[in-house]
């Protein structure tokens, strides 16, 4: 079975500017891309006068998934980026958030953290150097193993809106609805467009 | 009826709004894209313009109300080597402008719109931004005098239409957000598929899993048309044969069996 996605995003970091995010795809070992864009870098956006504190990037994450086994369902990692009082870039948030199962539009506002330093003199240092405590490798956000030694703060939220599109869930035995929407009192809606 | 592997889409869409924009009168220009499987009638239009709109103050922010009506009507056609992948659905690109006193326009925002995959109404307001450079003088142009950065190619909104590959980058590019615009589109969806799902009723099976089958269906339709024209053709034939013809034949067979 396959599922597509396509969503833009828009950060919410209050007392922050000029950011750009970096989105790329986890999942297992079941799922191959087979089509459209794995990883991104997005433009950086600033604020405006008229909506001081909206920021908008409107990146747009087209991808299809195939798959034989629902494990390792894909996650979106992001990490957004922007530069500090001293002009260097330095990582202002990650998140994570699984692709939603059911098809149609879904938006999904995940906070994000960022990772802190261990010492005072280092968090000092990395203040004023700009070299900020930051991930290697982005996708450990996507998992729970290894978090148990990371010390991180909670800073934003990134909206994320996706639209998902699956082919043959059903054909396949796969249920991702809830038992209610099967409700006979729905009929009358599709009947309504047979007459058509 | 459509025929079999092809889904119809017909979007009774509104422009509704923008609001909180910069500037004053504004206007929307969209045009629709559509991707490889999906095609349009000759008549249809597939961009167009709003009229130019003043804005009036709602709470905090500056709303121009449209109320721009457009339809679009628009065929995909499952192929038969495409069955693996999902369709692209097709997006909606629009730019809003600012018309100033002197009739010189500046860029207000860029958006676009992935038209829904699912039938019914939806109300959707997309966020915009527009291009910026680095310094005082671009924005002391666009005020003064009017103009702005644009996008050559706006479907750089998106995924640029000249991009192949899987990593798409937009940094170094920087954006100003601007307002957003509220759409409200109506789509109606209608295939030879939704007539079979309607005795499942319990299984909510996507119409593109339906489409899929059909390449063989349509090949099964296309032999039986072939069969109707033979057997049209061949009924002129008979018709056109003389009279006495048909009849000694038959009586042969009379004779025939006599004995």
């Amino acid at each position: 079975f396959g599922a597509a996605g396509a969503s833009p995003l828009l950060p919410q970091f209050p007392g922050f500017d000029d950011l750009y995010c970096k989105f790329c795809f986890v999942y297992g070992q079941d799922w191959v891309p087979t089509a459209g864009l794995e990883e991104g870098i997005s433009q950086i956006t600033s604020t405006s006068d008229v909506s001081p504190t909206t920021l908008v990037w409107n990146f747009p994450i087209d991808i299809t998934f195939k798959s034989t086994n629902p494990s390792g369902w894909p996650q979106i990692v992001v990490s957004v980026y922007g530069p500090d009082f001293f002009g260097h870039d330095v990582v202002r948030g990650y998140g994570a958030v699984h692709v939603p199962f059911t098809p149609g539009r879904h938006t999904r506002t995940i906070p994000m953290f960022v990772p802190e330093s261990t010492s005072r003199l280092q968090q000092f240092t990395s203040w004023f150097t700009g070299r900020r405590p930051e991930f290697t490798d982005p996708r450990v956000v996507a998992q729970g193993e290894g978090r148990e030694v990371t010390r991180v703060r909670s800073q934003g939220f990134v909206t994320i809106s996706f639209n998902v599109v699956t082919k043959d869930m059903k054909k396949m035995g796969y249920d991702v609805t809830p038992s209610d929407m099967q409700d006979p009192s729905l009929g009358p809606l599709t009947e309504g467009m047979h007459m058509y | 009826m459509t025929l079999p592997g092809t889904l119809r889409l017909f979007v009774n869409g509104e422009i509704v709004s923008a609001q909180g924009y910069e500037y004053d009168n504004l206007y929307v220009h969209f045009f629709v894209e559509l991707p490889n499987q999906w095609s349009s009638p000759a008549f249809q239009q597939l961009s167009g313009v709003t009229q130019t709109c003043a804005t009036k103050a709602l709470g905090w922010e500056n709303v121009a109300y449209f109320s721009y009506p457009f339809t679009l009507e628009l065929f995909f056609t499952q192929g038969a080597e495409s069955e693996e992948s999902l369709p692209q659905w097709p997006v909606l690109y629009f730019e809003v402008l600012s018309l100033d006193f002197w009739q010189r326009y500046r860029v207000e925002g860029y958006g676009s719109l992935v038209l829904p995959a699912s039938p019914g109404v939806h109300n959707l307001t997309i966020p915009t931004w527009r291009p910026v450079e680095l310094g005082a003088v671009a924005e002391l142009r666009r005020f003064f005098i009017g103009g702005s950065p644009e996008l050559e190619d706006i479907t750089y909104v998106r995924t640029p239409s000249t991009f192949k590959g899987e990593r798409l980058s937009r940094f170094g590019f920087r954006t100003e957000t601007t307002g957003s615009v509220t759409f409200r589109l109506y789509c109606l969806q209608q295939s030879k598929a939704f007539l079979e799902a309607s005795a499942k009723r319990q299984c909510m099976q996507s119409v593109l899993d339906q489409l899929g089958g059909f390449s063989r269906q349509s090949s099964v339709y296309s032999v039986l048309e072939a069969f109707q024209r033979a057997r049209r053709r061949m009924q002129e034939a008979r018709e056109s044969l003389p009279q006495d013809l048909i009849s000694t034949s038959a009586s042969t067979v009379h004779q025939l069996q006599e004995p």
